[in-house]
């Protein structure tokens, strides 16, 4: 059953020819078998997923239409909330937290009649590209058990390439959908901004978060964003524009498509990406695409606009976490400045910590001007810059990330993770819909991805794109060997 | 040349609200330079009559009529406070009692 793609499994149960209970359960039993290896999971949502599953299996029963995930399972992202159920974004601080009300983007899943089956893993508050720096465990990654599943939504990746889900949501503020895809070996997409609703989501960068979905397969991560991708009158930033319809056009190629390489930018590019990405372009060409060599070389820049403005915005977003009204209060507190101080001491991990700091000292007085003026204002340029690139190709092509997923041993950090940001992060300053689909495999058997990036609010040329370069390379819907398992 | 200070360090960390170890001041301090000394670089590009960036997509705020709604109930959002009393909050004081 975990071999099927989610839309298979979909008309399974619409039919009849399975029962969403046994689907839950055997999804249920994926996990526990598998999911001490991976630490993909934070909760697993038995008794609830069970219930949902009942309640599906009645509305057929009754003669009711079930939803476009009818009986497939899906993992949520644990920044993300589900009503009544924890949301601790992996972090101490929130460890004890519910949510008293619904994510917007993963209420359209349930109504959809998925089956929520967990919460997954992350980097704490969504800051980091390991996922080893959640509170409670890092995720392993199911190709490479001793290596990083990526991040932040490495729980999410995870739980796809182990098959302990079908689709899986993610949050992307700098790459943390589309690097943890690549490295996984699945389909991870970042919509434009505004394209799907921030409301539920714990907040990182308001300006450049954007939740997105994992899929083993680009058709089924379209299906995931034919239904989150809904204007919500709760975000203010939410696009007032009608849903795209992502499967009118999926399957029609991209024949006569120019396909904009930013070469200069990708120099230093050293294999085992580079020769999967050559090869990758090579596909893109045979499905009678026109390669355009496109001036991006702003993006070198981009990690440092990222690293100035995301801190900033944190520093502002993570401020409400003061011990007052949820999460962890100090025992040590005897004053209201000691519940402030120690609370965000206690709960907090370093790189949370760091990046609250980096940031109010780029929006500190003194500093404004020369760090995060200058930072918005070369973010301007990196718009712009996307904007002439898209006045002489349809679709830009590039890497997820400069290397595959490395050991958890290697406990790289600082710095030498932010730079890993690299390829990724410009889709998020200029707010464009990109996606990760599986192009490769190193030597060693280690995912590689390819990157396609469209103009903003063109999400449908994407996964078009998309579609037709999965059609050509032939690496999605694959299965680690470990978790093949059978029927 | 570096920016980064120990009195820095404690006057952001007062900032933050974050009461940091010595040993996480000592860290944060290398590790907030190095990020600094490379970001730092965006210097080098010519940004002379750019406008800051305020929003990816240009949108500009609307307004609405102002309308009576259903909202969450106070029970919900007061279920996660570490310390209630009826519908309010409790803290710890918001000053030190002084000995006379």
């Amino acid at each position: 059953m975990h071999r099927l793609t989610a839309i298979e499994l979909r008309e399974q149960v619409r039919k009849g020819e399975r029962s969403a209970e046994e689907v839950a359960r055997y999804f249920l039993q994926r996990i526990a078998q598998h999911d001490g290896d991976v630490g993909a999971f934070l909760s697993v949502l038995e008794e609830r997923v069970i219930s949902q599953a009942r309640a599906i299996d009645a509305k057929r029963a009754r003669g009711e239409s079930l939803g476009l995930l009818a009986g497939v399972p899906v993992a949520v992202k644990d920044n993300m909330h589900i009503e009544g159920e924890k949301t601790t974004c992996a972090s101490r601080f929130l460890d004890n937290y519910r949510a008293p009300f619904w994510s917007t983007a993963v209420r359209l899943l349930e109504e959809q009649d998925a089956l929520l089956i967990g919460k997954t893993n992350l980097d704490e508050f969504a800051m980091g590209s390991t996922t080893t720096l959640s509170a409670f465990h890092p995720t392993h990654n199911p190709w490479c058990l001793d290596c990083v599943s990526g991040g932040s939504s490495g729980g999410s990746a995870a739980a796809v390439a182990a098959r302990m889900a079908l689709i899986a949501t993610g949050s992307d503020t700098g790459g943390s959908v589309r690097q943890p895809a690549s490295l996984c070996g699945v389909v991870g997409f970042k919509p434009s901004y505004g394209r799907v609703s921030r409301f539920g989501l714990v907040a990182f960068g308001s300006s450049l978060d954007q939740i997105g979905p994992f899929a083993a397969n680009v058709s089924d991560a379209a299906l995931a964003m034919q239904i989150m991708g809904q204007h919500d009158p709760h975000d203010g930033t939410s696009l007032s524009l009608p849903p795209d319809d992502y499967f009118a056009h999926l399957d029609k190629g991209i024949q006569g498509w120019k396909v904009g390489v930013p070469w200069k930018f990708l120099e230093t590019l050293q294999d085992p990406v580079h020769s999967v990405f050559k090869s990758s372009i090579k596909s893109l060409e045979s499905l009678g695409a026109e390669l355009v060599d496109i001036d991006l070389d702003i993006l070198e820049h981009s990690v440092s606009v990222y690293y100035i403005l995301a801190p900033a915005e944190a520093s502002t977003n993570l401020s409400r976490f003061d011990g007052i009204r949820y999460g962890r209060r100090s025992t040590e507190a005897k004053t209201l400045d000691e519940v402030y101080d120690l609370s965000r001491e206690e709960g907090f991990g370093y790189e949370v910590k760091k990046r609250i700091m980096l940031g109010t000292f780029v929006l500190s007085t003194g500093y404004q001007d020369a760090y995060y003026k200058k930072a918005q204002r070369v973010r301007r340029v990196v718009i712009e810059k996307y904007q002439k690139a898209f006045e002489r190709c349809d679709i830009v092509a590039m890497p997820v990330s400069p290397g595959v997923a490395f050991p958890l041993a290697d406990q790289c950090e600082g710095l030498e993770i932010y730079l890993q940001d690299l390829y990724t992060i410009s889709c998020n300053l200029a707010g464009l819909p990109g996606i990760s689909v599986p192009a490769g495999f190193s030597l060693e058997g280690k995912p590689i991805g390819l990157q396609l990036i469209g103009p903003q609010k063109h999400d449908v040329q994407v996964t078009r794109a998309a579609f037709a370069f999965e059609k050509a390379a032939k690496c999605s819907d694959r299965i680690p060997d470990r978790f093949q398992g059978k029927e | 040349m570096s920016q980064m200070t120990k009195d820095l360090v404690e006057y952001l960390a007062r900032l933050c609200r974050i009461a940091c170890t010595e040993e996480e001041k000592a860290q944060l301090l290398l590790d907030m330079e190095k990020v600094l000394e490379h970001v730092r670089h965006l210097d080098i590009v010519p940004t002379q009559g750019v406008d800051e960036c305020h929003h990816v997509l240009g949108v500009v705020n609307v307004e609405r009529e102002d309308k009576v709604a259903d909202c969450l109930e106070p029970t919900a959002l007061l279920s996660n406070a570490p310390d209630t009393s009826d519908a309010f909050i409790c803290v710890p004081p918001i000053l030190r009692k002084h000995k006379s």
